[in-house]
Order: structure tokens, then sequence, then C-alpha cells
């Protein structure tokens, strides 16, 4: 593509809008022209982003702030109708024209809603509560293997028994807990289970039992009483596990347990 | 021990230079289409279903940059009646809905914390991986956020520093290196392979280990 090579690297620095402001104006120019390349890169840069807000401690908006914006809707419909069936060429419609009496009748009503909502949804949240404090614990110790200073993230690979199989555990050593994400491991016959083992000065010990879905993947939270492993290992082994591993290897890590390759800054950098 | 449902689906197919075709596939995909034809067609309901299935995620995205509640439900009902209006032009082949959605609601948070910091920008805040957790509220999507949250530890600290100042902070290439002191170059650089680290994190080929 003619006069794509300057664009080349812009996508990923586009996707997470730390482009500069000529910047983005340029390379939007370069999109319009019909850069089939850019546009690629920049959809899957932008899907890699649009991943990071996942990350985040679900919030759930307000109650009756669904039903507050289902009202600006309906006023919005109506004061632009008819909406969709006429294209409006060369203006924009004005999106917010109701006066201030419809505006303070439909905040009272959003009110009201508000208020009907709360107390309907009071019993559902009170069921949900003993869920949540599961997750509660799940969330926190994830949050706390993600910024505790001594976590590491390893890659595992499959062995012959399975191939294809990858995947990779992050582990806090003062914690003796991780997290394991396997893919492509095949599935195993009814009576078998994947067992997780942390190995420490070759003695393995047992990690976690899992299951594979229909396309092989697994994501679990792993707890050993292991503090320094030096090499996590997957069996196979009979349902219920084994407390020491008798059957072959499917997976292991890559190379021995270390830290992350940013050494420069882990110790130096203090923003945590 | 739990095992976490939420998985990433398929193997995507390959394309020559190795990347993936389709984005991470993290939530479920079905029925966005429909969804998006019925909002197109101007069926009020589909909006509510969509509000349902990525409120939360929206609202906790604008939450987290602009920091103010009534900032973020201001944001999150613009984000979702835009999604109404633009609904027509919504392309499935481009994207999927979670990252439409979330590519607008960011755009338009940042939006928002630019205009109301030309004077003063906000105070620093911690990195959103690092910042405490505010009561959780709403449990589905949680096997989906262990398997980001596992992916982001993949990442250095330099790393995440670099994606948090541009993705949650709005800072341009050239405003994190005037920050940090870096060379412009390095922070590029360093904001490609922050992506390209997560994008393998979560979706690793299946020929590679």
């Amino acid at each position: 593509m003619i006069g794509h090579q300057p664009f080349a690297d812009w996508s990923a620095l586009a996707a997470v809008g730390a482009l500069d402001s000529d910047e983005r104006q340029r390379f939007d120019a370069h999109l319009a022209v019909g850069c089939a390349e850019c546009e690629r890169d920049l959809a899957e840069w932008s899907a890699v982003a649009a991943v990071l807000p996942v990350a985040l401690p679900a919030v759930e908006p307000p109650a009756g702030h669904r039903e507050r914006m289902m009202a600006r809707l309906d006023a919005e419909t109506a004061a632009s109708a008819p909406p969709r069936a006429v294209p409006i060429v060369g203006r924009r419609v004005p999106r917010w024209r109701w006066s201030g009496a419809v505006a303070a009748g439909l905040a009272l009503a959003a009110a009201l809603w508000g208020l009907w909502d709360t107390r309907s949804t009071l019993e559902h949240e009170r069921r949900a509560i003993a869920r949540l404090e599961q997750e509660l614990v799940d969330q926190r110790l994830l949050t706390s293997l993600v910024s505790g200073k001594d976590t590491v993230a390893a890659p595992l690979a499959g062995t012959p028994t399975a191939a294809r199989a990858g995947g990779w555990i992050v582990w806090s050593p003062s914690r003796h807990a991780g997290f394991i994400v396997v893919h492509y491991l095949p599935m195993l016959p009814p009576g078998r289970q994947y067992q997780l083992w942390a190995i420490a000065g070759g003695n393995p010990a047992p990690a976690g039992l899992f299951d594979v879905d229909e396309v092989g993947h697994a994501a679990l939270i792993v707890s050993a009483t292991v503090e320094q492993p030096d090499r996590f290992a997957v069996t196979i082994e009979p349902r219920g596990g084994r407390p020491s591993p008798t059957g072959p290897i499917a997976m292991a890590n890559v190379a021995p347990i270390d830290g992350h390759d940013h050494s420069a800054g882990k110790k130096s950098t203090q923003s945590h | 021990m739990a095992t976490l449902p939420g998985l990433p689906r398929l193997p995507a197919p390959e394309r020559a230079d190795g990347l993936t075709v389709s984005p991470p596939a993290i939530g479920s995909q079905a029925a966005s289409a429909d969804l998006v034809g019925e909002m197109a067609r101007g069926e009020r309901s589909a909006l509510e279903r969509l509000y349902d299935r990525y409120g939360a995620l929206v609202y906790s995205l604008a939450l987290r940059i602009l920091g103010r509640p009534a900032d973020a439900e201001e944001v999150v009902q613009e984000v979702f009646l835009q999604a109404w209006r633009d609904a027509e032009r919504y392309d499935a082949a481009r994207g999927t809905l979670r990252t439409w959605l979330v590519t607008l609601a960011r755009t338009r948070a940042i939006d928002a914390l630019r205009a109301a910091s030309r004077g003063a920008r906000r105070a620093e805040v911690p990195l959103a991986w690092d910042a405490p957790d505010p009561e959780p509220t709403r449990a589905e999507g949680i096997g989906d956020r262990e398997i980001v949250v596992g992916a982001i530890a993949h990442l250095s600290f330099q790393q995440r520093e670099v994606l948090d100042l541009a993705y949650y902070q709005g800072f341009t290439q050239t405003e994190i290196a005037a920050r940090t002191g870096l060379p412009l170059g390095t922070v590029k650089t360093r904001i490609r392979s922050a992506l390209e680290r997560l994008r393998d994190a979560l979706c690793p080929r299946p020929d590679s280990p």
C-alpha cells in the first residue's frame, strides 16, 4: 500500500488514544483513503485495548439509571421524530431540545422509577450477597496477586501428550496461590482429570484439579503448600486426584519460574 | 478452588503475519448482531438488553476515568444513546459489540475529562489495576475479569504504567514522554509491546508454546 509505511506503527498508539491530536487527524485521513492494512491493525489493537476495562472492579450503575436513560431516549425520539426513516443531510438533529417543564417532569418520573426499582431489586440483591462474598474473596486474591511484588508469570507448554496445549501461570510465593489459564488441552475420558503440581526441588505438591471445556480451555485459582516452586506440571490422573503424580505429564512450564522481564523498574519504581 | 467460566473461546484463524484475525473473545458475543439489528429497527427493548449486558462494564470504565459518579452516569447514558443512534452503522466484521461500546465509552469519557480539567487536571490516581476495589455489586463476567487480570499480570510495571497513562488518563505519547522523562521512541515501543503481550496472554496461538 503506497504511503502506508509512515503509519505502520500508529495503529497500536491510536488504539489506546496515545496519538497527538494532529497525528490522529493525519491517521484518520490515511484511514479515510482506504488503507486496509491500517484499518485491520487498528481494529485488532482496539479489540485488545478494549479488554482492559474488563479488569476493572465491576461497579453497577446506580438504581434508576437505566430508566433515566430510557426516559432520555423517549424524549429524544419525540423531539426528533421521525427519528430514523428520514435521512437528515447537512444538519445535526439537536439532541436536547425540550422545555424545562418536560425536563422537570421527566426527572420526577425518573426519581419515582428509581425508588420503585430500588425496592424491587433489594430482595434480588439479598439473594446474591452470599455468592458475591465468595467472589469478592476471589477478586481480592486476584487483585492482590497482580499487584503483589513477588508475583511471577510463566508460560506453560504441552508435552507430546498434549502437543497443542499452551497456557500460563501467575504465582505469588508469599501467598502460596496463583492463577492458571490453559488452552487447547484435550478433553479427557470420564473418570480422568487434569491435576496441577507445584514442584520444589523435585517434590511435587498437589495444586488443584480441573477439567477443560470442549475447546480445551480452563482457568482456575490454584493454591499449594509449596513456597518456592521452581516448576509447575499438569498430569492426567484418576478423577479426584492423587497425592503424588501417577499419570503422564500433559503440560509443564518451559522455563524455570522467574520474575517479569522488567528488572529495571521492579525495585526502583514506587507508584503502587 | 473454583473453575471459572467465560474463557476465551475457539482459537482464532491465523493470518500470514501472525496476528489473529478475531480479537480476544472475552465474553459472549452470541446474539450481539441480533441485538444491534433490533436497535437499528427501533426496538426499544434491545437498548435495555444492551444496557443490562454492558452497563456495568461501561459505567466502571467511565467511573475509572472520570472519578465522579455523576459524570460517569452522564457518559454512560450518552454512550448507550449514541449506540442506539448509530446501530445501523455498527459492523460486526470490524469488531465485537463490546469493543465498539468500550471504545465509544473511553473516547467520550476522555473528552469529558479533558473538558472538565482544562484548568486543573485531576489529582494523581493510582494505576487502574492497583486501585482498591470498590464494593463489587455484580457477579456476571467474573470469569472474564479474572482472565484479563491474569493477562495484565504478564505486563511489566512500565508497560502497565504507559497503558494506564494513555488509556485511562488520556495522555498522548508526547505528554507521556514529557511526564515520565522517557524518549518518545521508548514510549511508542512500550505501548506497542504492552498490547502485544496482552494479546498473546489473552489469545495464545495454538501452535506456539
